[in-house]
């Protein structure tokens, strides 16, 4: 049934590929971009919730700057 | 560069955590009545307004935006304020949403009961509420942008981004899920219709699940986790590509809440495909959870509050690894429509909301009172009461899904089925859901024992209504360059517009062609729209919530086939406005009930269902025996239904109330041969014509008891 119902649809292929297609690029961005990121940015960045507070000690690394 | 100073707004954070802490008791207290409903029928108290159809949920609306929404709103004006160095946007824009949600509730508190309801779960309520929500919810979105807007500190922390993309999920799913077209004041069809309205709904249930309970949740976790442990997230890396990847998949997995219905082949394979895929950033968020207590295992030994958030992450993990299971075909087959689904979301809404929100408040409270926690051997116990709890609630349910599930589907040597009386399947259960209700029990106790330390925490300390705090002011130049999404972490409006389209790009493509379909959806010409009394009899059954037990879905199985007849066709929903497929069998499926017993059945089943089958579970609906159908509404009705697409002729309206007393009155002398004497007004005689109803159109020329080779067809 839901073959003839797709196929009624103009262009019903293209669909699955349009979805694929953007998910693989933003992915594919995204994990570059992370890849490459700043040590320092990232470290700042995960901080971001310890600095309101002093008794944090301030020079902790986390898994991203410890490689 | 110079400090600014400025204060934090604890008041507002204190209010919404009372407000979570009083309806989360109440909630709950609301869902362990509903469990002993189901083992003492007794407790529905002969009321309409008590029993399990209108107190389900009452209680699922209580917990999700009352407890949780409350927990979520607290967590986040305490976070948001520090993370970005500022108090919030306006105190009077805090206030009024506030008081608003407050009011909400309280509408809820009131209507549910009173069988104001929509139907389409964790939607339930009508729609002046839902144009409430919608603007409160706003007037939260407002706060919370125009804060980050303001803001001291020039990068938003990843717990923001989650915040963001609740705001604008939750938005746009509750506005598209609530089209309906008012009837009366506290009445509406909704705009869409069957396999559409199905579609559309638990696009909105599975993604009140991601956006509602989780995304707001995991921003949380990403702020006071690190906060508990003193120690940064273990890696901000993975929390970006958890982001991303997590709000880009969740918003496709809604249609595998519809596998094996007459929802489209194609739509039911996305929503699994993206079901699977949703394992990799949910356990990677998880894991980034737990690798942030990394070096600090001892701790979390005598830290209670360390403690819930571990078993918060670890909740989170069970059930989003579950999740991606239950979405595969053939353990769907087995779970769906069985307890196993309500122990599946208690592991997510006990353990993974509630302990995250326990822990989050045992850790916030005392400093927002400038005092140390009253007793922490209290939150110890609470700790492992609340645990004890958990097991006991999920466990006795996965056994009882299980159990009744291979009931249903077990057939004889000589290929009958073995238990062809639903209800010997569900007194198997029985003393399941009695050790389910131990369980709630227990956790409720876990409730009351923080509620008591909290209040003494609070009588210890003084509110720091507004804690000083000082930063130095952003500094207005262009900073230019940086990576791509550092610039983007920079512009907040930027920012949400992208995780706007993410999310819409799995919405567009799962509901443009199932919206093309409407055209094509294959018609069968038997099909037609309801009589005015079958729909007041729908009404009826929309308003006593009997779509929480009793589904009206046969799926093309051969064991349901045998024991409801022709599995359900797409076709047959086009005129449902609400479509009422339901989640859960606690009774036997609707579908094709229509003729199947005499009129006196019905009759003498909804006065009291033991009468009819022993040991039946189904509380009594003694009133619908003396309230009066309202006939002054049927022409709304009509003209409502055809304006969402109904083909009702025009000038129909004026003549439906003469043809609703000649349909009843036809049902009242039925019912008379049987020696039953009912005035044809009774509500019972409604509610009967659209029972009766049910199922039959496809079998006006005798198709249904010839179905088993066609069966299997469609079953492949």
């Amino acid at each position: 049934m839901y073959k003839e119902v797709l196929r009624s649809i103009t262009g019903i292929e293209i669909w699955p590929l349009v979805s694929l297609a953007i998910f693989f690029a933003f992915f594919v961005g995204l994990l570059l971009w992370v890849w490459l990121a700043d040590k320092d940015y990232i470290d700042e960045m995960s901080h971001l919730p310890m600095d309101s507070d002093q008794s944090s000690t301030p020079n902790q690394l986390n898994h991203d700057t410890l490689k | 560069m110079e400090l600014e100073k400025f204060s934090y707004d604890n008041k507002i954070v204190k209010y919404f955590a009372i407000a979570t802490v009083v309806f989360g008791i109440v909630g709950m207290l609301v869902g362990l009545t509903a469990a002993i409903q189901l083992f003492y029928p007794i407790f529905n108290f002969d009321l309409q307004y008590t029993t399990f159809g209108r107190i389900r949920p009452l209680h699922t609306n209580a917990v999700i935006f009352a407890f949780v929404g409350n927990a979520m709103f607290a967590g986040v004006y305490y976070s948001l304020q520090r993370l970005l160095k500022a108090r919030m946007l306006s105190d009077a824009l805090s206030w009024i949403h506030f008081w608003g949600w407050q009011l909400i509730i309280v509408a809820a508190a009131i209507t549910l009961p009173l069988g104001f309801t929509s139907s389409k779960e964790y939607a339930e309520l009508e729609w002046p509420i839902d144009i409430a929500i919608a603007l409160i919810w706003v007037v939260f979105g407002i706060n919370m942008i125009g804060t980050i807007l303001k803001r001291r500190e020039r990068h938003m922390y990843v717990a923001i981004w989650f915040y963001i993309a609740t705001f604008v999920t939750v938005a746009v799913l509750h506005i598209f899920n609530s089209f309906a077209w008012p009837v009366s004041l506290f009445k509406s069809y909704s705009a869409f219709a069957g396999v559409q309205d199905a579609l559309v709904q638990w696009w909105y249930g599975h993604n009140a699940v991601a956006f509602f309970l989780t995304t707001p949740f995991l921003g949380l976790m990403y702020y006071y986790l690190p906060k508990a442990a003193n120690r940064p997230v273990y890696s901000y890396k993975l929390s970006i590509i958890h982001f991303w990847s997590l709000i880009f998949i969740y918003i496709w997995a809604g249609p595998h809440h519809l596998l094996y219905t007459s929802l489209p082949n194609w739509a039911q394979s996305l929503g699994v495909v993206f079901s699977i895929m949703l394992l990799a950033p949910s356990w990677g968020g998880m894991l980034n959870g737990l690798l942030t207590l990394r070096g600090a295992w001892d701790r979390v030994r005598e830290d209670a509050v360390l403690k819930f958030m571990v078993v918060a992450v670890t909740a989170y993990g069970m059930s989003t690894f579950e999740g991606p299971m239950l979405s595969l075909k053939n353990v769907n087959a087995i779970a769906h429509f069985t307890d196993w689904i309500i122990a599946h979301v208690h592991i997510g809404g006990l353990g993974w909301n509630g302990f995250l929100t326990f822990g989050m408040l045992y850790w916030m409270i005392p400093r927002i009172y400038g005092t140390k926690l009253f007793s922490d051997k209290l939150a110890n116990f609470h700790f492992w009461i609340g645990t004890l709890g958990i097991i006991f609630y999920a466990l006795p349910l996965y056994w009882a899904g299980i159990t009744q599930s291979l009931m249903w589907k077990q057939f004889t040597e000589d290929g009958f089925l073995q238990y062809p009386n639903f209800l010997e399947t569900v007194t198997q259960i029985v003393p399941m859901y009695m050790l389910r209700a131990v369980g709630g029990l227990l956790y409720i106790i876990g409730v009351l024992v923080m509620a008591y330390n909290l209040v003494k925490t609070a009588y210890a300390g003084k509110l720091i209504a507004n804690e000083p705090a000082e930063a130095p002011a952003l500094e207005k130049r262009e900073i230019v360059g940086g990576h791509w999404h550092a610039v983007l972490e920079r512009k907040p409006i930027i920012f949400t517009s992208l995780a706007l389209v993410a999310i819409l790009i799995g919405g567009v493509i799962e509901f443009v062609p199932a919206f093309l379909i409407k055209s094509n959806v294959p018609t069968i010409a038997s099909v037609k729209p309801y009589t005015p009394l079958e729909l007041h009899g729908r009404d009826i059954y929309i308003r006593e919530g009997c779509n929480t037990c009793h589904s009206q879905m046969v799926r093309p199985f051969r064991e349901e086939t045998e024991r409801y007849g022709e599995y359900s066709k797409a076709g047959e929903f086009v005129y449902d406005h609400p479509f009422l497929w339901g989640s859960k069998r606690t009774g036997p499926d609707l579908h094709r009930v229509g003729a199947k017993y005499p009129d006196s059945w019905h009759f003498n089943h909804m006065l009291d269902p033991t009468s009819m089958s022993p040991g039946s579970i189904m509380p009594p609906y003694p009133w619908l025996f003396e309230q009066q159908v309202d006939a002054d509404l049927t022409p709304a009705m009509i003209s409502a239904l055809r304006h969402v697409g109904v083909p009702y002729e025009e000038g129909f309206e004026d003549q439906a109330n003469a043809l609703m007393s000649k349909q009843a009155a036809l049902i009242a002398t039925n019912l008379k041969k049987d020696g039953i004497e009912i005035a044809p007004e009774a509500e019972i005689i409604a509610l009967i014509a659209y029972l009766q109803r049910l199922g039959t159109d496809i079998k006006v020329k005798g198709v249904a008891n010839q179905n088993v080779s066609s069966t299997q067809e469609g079953g492949n």
